[in-house]
């Protein structure tokens, strides 16, 4: 039984499913630590690196490379490492240039709506389109994803956790890109394209709604309103006043009963 | 070999409902556990085409009728329809006027659940431009309140989720009704449609 479970063949065939699930066992074990006993790593982990906006264009990545031939894969494979290694040199230039746009700073400098547009135009194109623009298109795609994580890196700069960002990313669209070759249906097509195009949606509306400034602002908060009957000395500075009156009121007066210093 | 292609079918559309419902799932999941959002993050986008019943009926048929054209129409349907959904989703977010929104999207409804009923099969650009409009209705509708959300991102991905979940649904009831008497089952869920769509044009 496992002589025949490790026959070449099989183990490719399994080579995805287990690659996420090795990965999947170490997220959920980061994922189960009780949220006070979790590291900075953890959290960066759980909530930068494996965002939505990442998450979903990189398994996107993983299926668009499972739907291409071996030969596409492995060129496409090598073009989005390129991306991925220039966009972790070149990454404040990057940044530089992306923060120009009009709230690109508080939204992770538009990286998530690149990379959902990257990967998602060679998806939902049709075959001989995405032939021609997949090699750019990854290669672009990896430039945000390592500019992000240049720049959400919680150790500031530190090159081990900035690996582990990038061995995430890298893991996603393995074992999904595997395991897509591995089980590969007629109409895992049908179901690419229809992904493809949520992923560009995704990152145009995305892209939109952080350049676009909001139209109605947020209101202030509401004052507090004195309860009635309260002394004067608690409803706060007359508008002739510059500086509030900080003098204990007689309400901030403890009891003499209850003075500490009087205590035995 | 008639049985077979009944049985094909019919796993292929059990497989489709059970993708959504999966996909369903693993979203609620996500948005209990790892999403850590406020009001207008995911889960208000998520919910968003989920809770309105004019936009859950709209999705639902775009899904419905690509399945009941058949052919290329089943995905290019759903393929389509969010691309479009941008342009009106920008509109929105610019505040563009856009009179009779609501109206366009019960329009929508009825425009759809009668070509249903009525098995309407046009050429494949005329079922898609004709969705483009109804796309640009619904997307201008989102897209007005995502600026003003507290998580853009989160919302985007939740409402684009939600409907193509949505659509992923309508394809996989196509699929399933379109060989049981004689289509007539998706003939008579469009008819209930187009009546639902009467209902939100008048309220």
């Amino acid at each position: 039984m496992i002589v025949r479970a490790l026959q070449p063949v099989r183990l490719a065939r399994w080579a995805g499913p287990a690659l996420f699930a090795i990965g999947l066992a170490g997220l959920t074990a980061l994922w189960l630590e009780p949220p006070d006993q979790r590291s900075l790593f953890g959290w960066w982990m759980l909530t930068n690196a494996g965002a939505y906006e990442r998450l979903l264009p990189l398994v996107g990545l993983g299926i668009l490379l499972g739907l291409i031939s071996l030969r596409v894969c492995i060129a496409a494979f090598l073009a989005f490492a390129l991306g991925v290694a220039l966009g972790y040199t070149y990454a404040e230039a990057f940044l530089e240039i992306a923060g120009m746009l009009p709230g690109a700073a508080r939204h992770h400098f538009l990286t998530g709506p690149i990379l959902s547009v990257a990967v998602g135009l060679p998806l939902a194109a049709p075959s001989r389109a995405r032939i021609v623009i997949l090699p750019f298109a990854v290669a672009i795609a990896g430039i945000p994803l390592a500019a992000a994580i240049w720049a959400t890196n919680p150790r500031f700069h530190d090159p081990l956790t900035a690996s582990a960002g990038i061995a995430f990313a890298f893991w996603i669209v393995a074992a999904i890109c595997l395991t897509v070759r591995a089980f590969r249906q007629t109409w895992f097509d049908i179901a690419g394209r229809i992904f493809g195009s949520w992923l560009i949606a995704i990152g145009l509306l995305y892209g939109g709604a952080s350049l676009i400034p909001q139209r109605t602002p947020t209101p202030p908060p509401r004052p507090l309103q004195a309860p009635a009957g309260s002394p004067d000395s608690l409803t706060g500075p007359g508008p002739s006043m510059t500086i509030p009156d900080l003098r204990p009121s007689p309400l901030d007066r403890q009891p003499e009963g209850l003075d500490p210093s009087r205590q035995p | 070999m008639g049985n077979i292609g009944v049985l094909r079918r019919a796993r292929t559309a059990a497989n489709v409902i059970a993708l959504a419902m999966a996909f369903w799932g693993m979203a609620h999941g996500a948005e209990a556990h790892v999403i850590q959002d406020g009001a207008g993050g995911f889960s208000s986008g998520f919910e968003h085409p989920l809770t309105g019943a004019d936009h859950f009926m709209a999705m639902f048929a775009v899904g419905l009728w690509g399945a009941q054209m058949g052919g290329r129409q089943v995905w290019t349907l759903p393929v389509t329809f969010p691309l479009i959904m941008v342009l009106g989703g920008v509109a929105g977010m610019l505040g563009l006027p856009f009179p009779g929104v609501e109206i366009g999207i019960a329009l929508s409804i009825i425009a759809l659940g009668a070509a249903i009923a009525f098995a309407w099969h046009p050429a494949e650009w005329v079922a898609l431009l004709l969705i483009s409009v109804f796309a640009v209705c619904h997307g201008y509708a989102h897209g007005a309140e995502l600026p003003n959300a507290a998580d853009p991102a989160d919302f985007a991905i939740g409402f684009v989720i939600a409907t193509g979940l949505i659509h992923i649904l309508g394809i996989g009831v196509g699929l399933a009704l379109n060989r049981p008497f004689d289509g007539r089952a998706t003939q008579a869920l469009g008819a209930l449609l187009a009546v639902g769509g009467l209902y939100f044009l008048t309220a």
